[in-house]
């Protein structure tokens, strides 16, 4: 696979944001159609629980 | 408990997970939508994830002892050697003797669907990884 990285604002958005949900218990929200990361939240939007991840479980 | 071949097993799949599968379906592209397959006595879900600019076609298979068993999630795309990654592309995403409630696959709460987004979060960390050689999120005792 031919690799695209993130730039760095996308880098620091995405990096924000998952400590965001690790931490705050914020929400991430991805993108209907592509799953892309589509930012985050402090509350699900109805149309959107079943794509955004808030209290998923993990390890790290 | 079998997932496929006992009560309770069907009753999980028609009530719970295929209505999940199905809800994650809807309004998404055809090529990012879950495909269940069976495999034996396991079920397996395909499907493509893209946290930033790179698609990953990921697989997640419920075994039979599935919900009691966590699902299994393994990346079909290359990747590089990283932390959190096993054996086969298996991604660790679950520790069940963690003494940490959200560290532990619970079958009471949980379907298939959260083990998509999991990878996701994962995938997300391995974007990120990838560019800084440092895992994101401090990992859970």
């Amino acid at each position: 696979m031919d690799f695209r990285p993130l730039d760095e604002l996308e880098r620091k958005q995405l990096t924000n944001a998952l400590r965001g949900n690790a931490e705050q218990g914020r929400v991430l929200l991805l993108d209907r159609r592509d799953t892309s990361f589509a930012g985050s939240a402090d509350e699900v939007p109805d149309e959107e629980v079943i794509s955004a991840i808030r209290s998923v479980p993990c390890h790290y | 408990m079998g997932l496929l071949d006992s009560e309770s097993g069907k009753r999980r799949l028609l009530c719970v997970e295929v209505p999940a599968i199905e809800r994650y379906n809807e309004g998404r592209d055809p090529a990012f939508r879950i495909q269940v397959t069976r495999m034996g006595t396991a079920l397996v879900l395909r499907y493509v994830l893209k946290p930033g600019h790179n698609r990953y076609s990921v697989e997640t298979r419920l075994p039979s002892s599935y919900p009691i068993v966590p699902p299994e999630t393994r990346v079909v795309t290359p990747l590089k050697h990283c932390p959190h990654l096993l054996e086969g592309q298996t991604l660790c995403l679950w520790r069940q003797g963690s003494t940490r409630e959200t560290s532990r696959w619970d079958a009471a709460r949980f379907t298939s669907v959260f083990a998509v987004l999991a990878a996701w979060r994962w995938l997300a960390c391995y974007e990120i990884w990838h560019e800084t050689g440092e895992w994101p999120l401090p990992e859970a005792k």
